[in-house]
């Protein structure tokens, strides 16, 4: 076997480039959704809403800007760890093509409102089979690579690459779970409180396991390179690569605090949470550490620099997270811009700067040159950091505004911002500030790119001629003195055990990759497990409500255009048990009303108000007019417009398949119900239309994407009863009505009149019965099932103050 | 700063490694939060049932009914008399406060002018819920929230609340363009007070 060894550089070239070309455009993406949020108008529908342009900028700088990061640094230093060339040079093609191919046809389908609605899990059920087909290709490439190395032990960068790759099919697979009804149309196998588990399961540990630890892999080599400075503890590299896997995966339900889940795994989400801050502690301690004596190095080399600050905010935002998992600081941070703040200090902070301090080192080598320009690169250091500070500081100031604003009170029990654009629109010089930051880190961006196109463009011709080193393979070590079989006596394997731990336990390990990749699969397993069993077998984690009731055929297709238009990135599903959002908008949510989600809607972050009791709240009419154009209704309202649902008809040719792939996934339609679906949305979206024409708004609806959007939107939230507490002495308590006649109008919709099998659940037809007075506190708890028949719809709900929510 | 040792372990691709004791206070964040976590898990085992997530909830929502009950015993909420009202109608510092809280909060249903949009029409003589100014007032403090019109006692101040309806019956007769037709019953307005 021949000693010398070529080095594949042209695959870690190409993924570096991609990368820095996804760099661009993941974050012009990134400062055109900032600018929405305070300019409305840029919104331009149908394709490119704020609502399908927020998950492309979250897709496209995690999996194309940071994938591509990842690939490339993990097949460029692999390469050197292991003295070895990559596995196969044809599936470095495929995976990188592959990949690059991927990532277009996801933008494509996001543009186009082709969504799973599940944040960072948005792509249609087809991308994701193309996904796991990448991501397997990538670890047989990677695993392959391992088996022909030609250096016995494998380094901690090598360990954090195992991790990722092993964690991220198991969270891809585990979250993507879906049954098709088209070929880009699918809902997933969970509902509600479970699908929500699991998505965040994935969501956090997307976190985890593509931005954290194979960032972590390249922090380990590519710092100890540009600092040339040693790895400052070898041991410290052994706990914390362990318990960080180990501890990580059971951090996700931290994100679903005070919601709908059972307590008992928000309370382990909190707890491993806080157990998670010293594994994370323990990478940027390394990465300091491994400084000492170089830190004079900082004052003249932008790469460092970069690196530098990237520990320092990977060490930031690991224990911010950490705190903002505690209960108590998630009830202020939760739904508001502190979260988004959080996000971008570890995506910006630390996996942006250490990819362009990487970049910035890696480059030159590859295509054996220089930097063009160290004076740019430090520019775009300074503006960066300077873009970073101002995004970061925002948005702490406007998510604890907004969580200050939301739960304000007057002392006679009266929110001081009934009005939920209130507290929208006081945030907008916040968003101004930071849209300054992401204009400043996206002209970095720019500098970054401009200098690395003038480096390559100084590349020698003879660039591509790959390096070779000198590296023996591997032979079979002898296991004791003599002997050339397997061990054969009691004697024989103590010697020979004693003989493979002679450097410690994990030596031995780090030389036997399979059991390294078995163990980290065991650690991830774990906490998946105990989270998720529980939540599938044991029925009190979801208690039933007998009055929740599938959505009939014409909501199913108005929450497929709720999702399509990813109403989710800005509104949530969620009431929490607080006093003020329960004032704001009704009784709180329970586990038993979204059995039929799939999937949950939940979402994370409220730019607008929570929607899971909007149904009965306003007349259809006025969400027709504020989808035609919200500010009509809401003055100052920041929501783009979606015209074109007043004028596009919906889909009837799907509906049977869609409530076929419901039904697979547990949604209990009869075949009565499926095969009459149609007829049923007709005279649902009849009704609708009826209703709108009734309070003189506009005609020729009754066949309109919008009158079904008005339908699912009308029906949510009003599946359980609920009284809200009065105190005595209030208005609204003790006035007592004019005895005056419902007027016509509101009776005028016969939702009854010939409908086949499914029931529409239209809200119009309720009765005005006065509110009753002062009811205890206490009453307001148990949801008492709401009676379902189309005759009495009778859900008598007083809605909050403020129609311009 | 401990010292340490700089021994170098293991070398791979030119990248040493040292084996240097970890710090103390990282030990110290680990072993800190394993003892949080495991108290706090007693503690919550201990106390299910109380100290859950609705236990607080209730408790929360009594002490705020309870506070607010305080409050109106302590100030009582009179419902202004209609010569009051219709006083407010004219007087200008009083209709512009009640047409400035219209402008948010009533105008995006009852149209800038008051003509009607998704809700009827303020200024003709036809009411749906009563015309008096008695009336008009216990439907916008009180509301129809089965048909949309929301509790707006609930949302303002009493003054902003008094107001409005004030500003509401100095609208009558005021023919805007594009009104919404008619609808309820004919009421002939109260006169205002000094007109």
């Amino acid at each position: 076997m021949s000693h010398t060894v070529r080095y594949d550089d042209r695959t870690p070239r190409l993924f570096f480039l991609a990368a820095l070309v996804w760099a661009v455009v993941g974050m012009l993406v990134g400062v055109l959704v900032a600018a929405m949020l305070f300019m409305p108008g840029l919104n331009l529908a149908p394709y490119l809403t704020f609502g399908r342009l927020r998950p492309l900028h979250t897709n496209a700088v995690i999996f194309a800007f940071c994938g591509n990061i990842i690939f490339g640094g993990t097949y460029h230093s692999m390469q050197r760890l292991l003295k070895t060339r990559l596995f196969s040079d044809g599936l470095s093609k495929f995976h990188f093509w592959g990949w690059q191919l991927l990532i277009v046809a996801a933008a494509l389908a996001l543009v186009t409102g082709n969504t799973q609605g599940k944040e960072y899990a948005e792509l249609p059920w087809v991308l994701d089979i193309v996904i796991a087909v990448l991501w397997v290709t990538f670890a047989v490439n990677f695993f392959g690579t391992i088996a022909i190395r030609r250096e016995r032990h494998i380094y901690v960068a090598i360990w954090f690459y195992i991790a990722t790759i092993v964690a991220v099919a198991i969270l891809h697979i585990g979250n993507s779970i879906a049954v098709p009804y088209s070929l880009l149309g699918s809902y997933p196998a969970y509902a509600g409180v479970k699908d929500a588990l699991m998505q965040w399961w994935y969501g956090h540990n997307a976190v985890a396991f593509f931005l954290t630890t194979p960032f972590l892999g390249l922090m380990y080599y590519y710092l100890p390179k540009a600092a040339e400075r040693p790895v400052f503890s070898y041991r410290l590299s052994i706990l914390h690569f362990w318990s960080l896997v180990f501890v990580y995966i059971w951090a996700g339900p931290h994100h679903l605090h005070y919601s709908a889940v059972p307590e008992w795994a928000s309370t382990l989400g909190m707890l491993f949470s806080l157990i998670l801050w010293m594994p994370s502690w323990g990478g940027m301690v390394n990465g300091f550490f491994t400084l000492r004596g170089a830190w004079h190095k900082l004052r003249e080399d932008p790469i460092l620099k970069f690196m530098v600050v990237a520990v320092t905010y990977y060490g930031m935002s690991t224990f911010e997270g950490p705190m903002m998992s505690i209960k108590s600081v998630n009830a202020v941070s939760h739904f508001t811009d502190w979260t988004i703040g959080h996000v971008h200090a570890g995506a910006l902070g630390w996996n942006a700067f250490l990819s362009f301090g990487i970049l910035y080192w890696v480059i030159p080598r590859l295509w054996k040159t220089q930097l063009y320009s160290p004076r740019l690169a430090t520019i775009h250091f300074w503006v960066a950091t300077v873009g970073l500070i101002a995004y970061q500081i925002s948005m702490w100031v406007a998510g604890i505004t907004q969580w200050a604003m939301w739960r304000a009170f007057e002392p006679d029990g009266r929110l001081v911002y009934p009005d939920f654009i209130e507290t929208v629109l006081a945030l907008v010089p916040m968003y101004e500030v930071r849209l300054i930051g992401g204009l400043l880190f996206f002209s970095g961006v720019l500098m970054a790119g401009w200098n690395i196109v003038k480096t390559i463009q100084s590349a020698p011709a003879d660039f591509a001629v790959e390096p070779e080193i000198d590296a023996p393979p591997l032979v079979v070590e002898r296991l004791a003195p003599g002997a050339v079989t397997p061990a054969n006596t009691y004697d024989h394997a103590l010697y020979a055990f004693q003989h493979s731990i002679r450097h410690g336990f994990h030596r031995m390990l780090e030389s036997r990759t399979v059991t390294f990749t078995v163990l980290t699969a065991l650690a991830l397993a774990v906490g998946s497990l105990v989270e998720s069993i529980p939540m599938f077998f044991d029925k009190s984690n979801v208690k039933e409500i007998a009055s929740v009731k599938p959505y009939t055929p014409l909501e199913v297709t108005g929450r497929d255009i709720y999702i399509r238009e990813g109403c989710y990135n800005c509104h949530s599903q969620m009431v929490r048990p607080f006093r003020y959002e329960t004032e704001r908008y009704g009784e709180y949510a329970k586990a038993g009303e979204y059995v039929y989600d799939h999937p949950f809607q939940w979402g994370s972050k409220r730019t607008g108000p929570d929607l899971l009791r909007v149904g009965g709240k306003y007349p259809s009419l006025w969400h027709v007019r504020h989808m035609a154009q919200p500010d009509s209704t809401t003055p100052g309202s920041i929501m783009p417009r979606y015209p074109h649902l007043l004028t596009t008809p919906f889909d009837t040719g799907l509906i049977q398949s869609k409530l076929h792939a419901l039904r697979t996934v547990g949604v209990p339609y009869s075949d009565g119900e499926i095969e009459t679906a149609v007829a049923s949305m007709q005279n649902q979206a009849n009704a609708i239309a009826k209703e709108v024409e009734s309070q003189q708004g506009p005609t020729g609806l009754a066949d309109k994407e919008i009158v079904a959007l008005v339908a699912y939107l009308q029906r949510l939230g009003t599946d359980i009863r609920w009284k809200r507490p009065e105190p005595q002495g209030s208005y609204s308590a003790t006035l007592q009505l004019p005895a005056a006649q419902p007027a016509p109008a509101a009776a005028a919709a016969d939702p009854a009149s010939g409908t086949p099998a499914v029931q529409p659940h239209t809200p119009t037809a309720r009765s005005s019965e006065p509110t009753p007075a002062a009811k205890p506190a206490a009453a307001a708890h148990s949801p008492e099932p709401a009676p379902r028949s189309s005759a009495s719809h009778d859900t008598s709900r007083p809605a909050t103050g403020g129609p311009t929510q | 700063m401990a010292q340490y040792d700089d021994k170098v372990l293991h070398e791979l691709d030119g990248i040493k490694e040292y084996d240097n004791p970890m710090p103390g206070w990282l030990m110290a964040i680990l072993w800190g939060s394993l003892l949080f976590s495991a108290a706090y898990l007693m503690f919550y085992a201990l106390s299910f049932g109380e100290g859950t997530m609705e236990a607080e909830y209730r408790q929360q929502t009594q002490q705020s009914v309870a506070a607010v009950q305080a409050y109106f015993d302590a100030n009582p909420l009179v419902p202004p008399k209609p010569a009051e009202l219709l006083a407010g109608a004219g007087n200008a510092a009083i209709v512009e406060t009640g047409a400035a809280r219209f402008a948010k909060s009533c105008a995006p249903c009852h149209g800038p002018q008051a003509q009607g949009l998704i809700g009827p029409n303020l200024t003709d003589d036809h009411w749906l819920h009563g015309g008096s100014v008695e009336q008009i007032f216990q439907t916008v403090a009180k509301g129809w929230p089965a048909k949309g019109m929301p509790p707006w006692g609930r949302a303002l101040r009493p003054e902003e609340l008094s107001a409005l309806v004030s500003y509401i019956r100095s609208l009558q007769g005021s023919n805007p363009p594009n009104p919404r037709a008619p609808e309820g019953e004919v009421f002939a307005a109260e006169p205002i007070a000094g007109h």
